[in-house]
C-alpha cells in the first residue's frame, strides 16, 4: 500500500516536471499581450532612444552587446528571447522577474520599454534577420553617415558620443565591432 | 539658518555643475516623493545613498535643518533594505545627530498587478530631537519641534513601524497609498499615519540623445500625508496634514536630484517646509563589497 503511495507521488511530480520542461517560458504571457505590436517598430529615432535607455538600464546585468559575461550576467542572444514576440518582451520588462533577479520595469514609461525592444531588435536579437552590418574595410576606409547610423544603433557607446564628429564615432563602432569579431 | 540653506545651495549647484560636465550615464527614474513610498524597489547589487533634508521654521520656535542620510541596497530584486542616519540642526541651539532607522521593504507577490503591495518593517532608535518628518503619525504636530534640543535629546525612542505600501504604474503616472502604523516598544500606543502619493514624467518616450535638461528627465507630482491619531483616539483632532507638491530631475552620472515645498494644512502642522533630495547610486555595489554572486535571468 505504501510503495504504490510513493510512486503515486513519484508518478505526479515526473510528470510535472515533463511539463514543465516542455512548456517555454512565454507560455505565460496573456494572448492579448502577445499579440501587441511595438509602436515604434523600424523608427530610428526610437532605436536611437532605446540604445541609450539600454545603457542606462540593463547595461549593467546583460553587457553593452547584450551577450552577458556566462556567469552572472545573463546573455539576451537565446532562442528564448529570439523565439519572444514584441509584446513577450514589453510584458516581461513589465513584470520582470523577481525570483531571478531580475527586476520589475514597470517604473519605466511604457514608451521607453517599446524604445528598449526596438533597440533589442535592430541589435539583432530577434527571430527576424538582423540589419546589415557594412563592411569593416570600406567603412575605414570611407565612413559615412548613413553606415554610422547603423552602427549608432548596434552600440549604446556610439549614442554617448553622437555628440562628436560622425567620423569619429564610426571608427569607435568599427574598433569594437572588430575586436568582437577577433575573439 | 541663512547660512545652512546658503552652505547646502553651493554644495547642491557645485554637484549639479560636476554631473553636467561628465555627462556620464544616467540611473533609473525613481519618484521623487520623501515621504511616500512606491512599489519599485532598489535593483540587487546597487547601492544608492540618498540625503533627504528638511528645512523648516516653526511657529514658536528656531529654524532648523534636518538631513536624513539614507542607505538603500538592493539584497534581491523582491527586498531592499535601508539603514539612515538621521541628524539635525537648529538656529540658536546646536548641531546633533539624532538617531538611526533600519527599514526592510519587501514585495510578497512576484509579478506586476494592478494594485501592488510592499510590507515594511522598520526599526528606529532615535531622540525626541528628530525633524527630518519622515513620517507623520499619530498627533505629531508643530510643539513636538519646538523643544530645545538640549531637552529633546535625552528623551530616547525605541521604535518599531510597520507599513502596508500599495503601488500601481498606470500609463506612466505612478500612484501610491502607505498606511503607517508606529509602536513606541515602551509603554505607548500604536499611532497611525498616512501618505498617498501622484507622479508622473513630463514625457514619456525617451529622445535619442544624450541629454540633461530633455523633458523625460524630469517628472512631477503630489504628495499628502499626515497622522491620523492613535489606538487611545483614532482621530484627525490635534493631528498634523501637509500636502507637498514635488519635482524630480534625473541627473548623469546615476544622481537624481527632488524637490518639495510643503504646506501644512491643519493648526497643529507648520505652515511651510522645504525639502531637498541629493541621490547617488553605485551600480554592482555587491561586487564591490562581496564576492560576485552566482544568478541567472531564465
Amino acid at each position: 500500500m505504501v510503495n504504490r503511495f510513493f510512486l503515486a507521488v513519484f508518478f505526479v511530480f515526473s510528470l510535472s516536471f515533463i511539463c514543465a520542461a516542455v512548456t517555454s517560458h512565454w507560455d505565460s504571457v496573456p494572448s492579448r499581450e502577445h499579440a501587441r505590436q511595438n509602436p515604434f517598430q523600424g523608427s530610428p529615432e526610437a532605436v536611437s532612444a532605446g540604445a541609450l535607455l539600454y545603457r542606462d538600464h540593463c547595461q549593467q546585468c546583460h553587457e553593452a552587446d547584450a551577450q552577458g559575461d556566462g556567469r552572472k550576467k545573463p546573455s539576451l542572444h537565446t532562442p528564448s528571447v529570439r523565439s519572444a514576440s514584441d509584446g513577450d518582451l514589453e510584458w516581461f520588462l513589465r513584470q520582470g522577474d523577481l525570483r531571478h533577479g531580475m527586476p520589475s520595469w514597470s517604473s519605466l514609461p511604457q514608451a521607453q520599454r517599446w524604445q528598449i525592444i526596438a533597440y533589442l531588435r535592430q541589435a539583432g536579437i530577434s527571430g527576424r534577420p538582423a540589419a546589415p552590418i557594412p563592411d569593416f574595410v570600406a567603412l575605414r576606409a570611407n565612413p559615412r553617415r548613413a553606415d554610422c547610423a547603423v552602427s549608432f544603433a548596434l552600440r549604446p557607446i556610439c549614442a554617448y558620443h553622437r555628440s562628436m564628429q560622425m567620423t569619429s564615432c564610426c571608427r569607435r563602432c568599427l574598433f569594437h565591432r572588430a575586436r568582437r569579431s577577433s575573439a | 539658518m541663512n547660512e545652512i540653506v546658503s552652505k547646502s545651495c553651493q554644495l547642491a549647484a557645485l554637484v549639479l555643475l560636476l554631473a553636467a560636465a561628465f555627462g556620464l550615464p544616467a540611473a533609473a527614474q525613481d519618484k521623487p516623493y520623501f515621504v511616500t513610498y512606491t512599489h519599485d524597489l532598489e535593483e540587487p547589487g546597487n547601492l544608492e545613498v540618498e540625503t533627504k533634508s528638511a528645512f523648516a521654521r516653526p511657529e514658536k520656535g528656531h529654524h532648523f535643518a534636518a538631513l536624513a542620510t539614507e542607505l538603500e541596497y538592493g539584497a534581491r530584486a523582491w527586498w531592499t533594505t535601508e539603514l539612515y542616519l538621521d541628524g539635525q540642526a537648529t538656529v540658536g541651539e546646536s548641531a546633533i545627530y539624532t538617531g538611526f532607522r533600519w527599514e526592510n521593504r519587501f514585495r510578497p507577490f512576484m509579478h506586476e498587478y494592478p494594485v501592488n503591495p510592499v510590507l515594511y518593517v522598520e526599526f528606529e532608535d532615535i531622540s525626541a530631537a528628530d525633524k527630518t518628518i519622515l513620517e507623520v503619525v499619530g498627533h505629531d504636530g508643530e510643539p513636538d519641534l519646538v523643544l530645545p534640543n538640549a531637552v529633546s535629546r535625552a528623551d530616547h525612542q525605541h521604535e518599531g513601524e510597520l507599513k502596508l505600501i500599495l503601488s500601481s504604474n498606470v500609463h506612466d503616472w505612478n500612484i501610491s497609498e502607505n498606511f503607517i502604523s508606529e509602536k513606541n516598544l515602551g509603554h505607548a500606543p500604536w499611532e497611525f499615519g498616512y501618505a498617498f502619493a501622484v507622479a508622473r514624467p513630463l514625457r514619456s518616450a525617451a529622445t535619442g540623445r544624450v541629454c540633461t535638461l530633455c523633458a523625460e528627465k524630469f517628472i512631477a507630482g503630489l504628495e499628502a500625508y499626515g497622522g491620523l491619531g492613535d489606538a487611545w483616539a483614532l482621530t484627525f483632532r490635534d493631528t498634523s496634514h501637509y500636502v507637498a507638491p514635488v519635482f524630480g530631475w534625473q541627473l548623469p552620472a546615476h544622481m537624481r536630484l527632488s524637490f518639495s515645498p510643503g504646506f501644512g494644512v491643519t493648526g497643529t502642522s507648520m505652515d511651510q517646509v522645504y525639502r531637498f533630495g541629493l541621490a547617488y547610486e553605485f551600480k554592482d555595489a555587491d561586487d564591490m563589497l562581496f564576492s560576485p554572486r552566482k544568478g541567472k535571468v531564465w
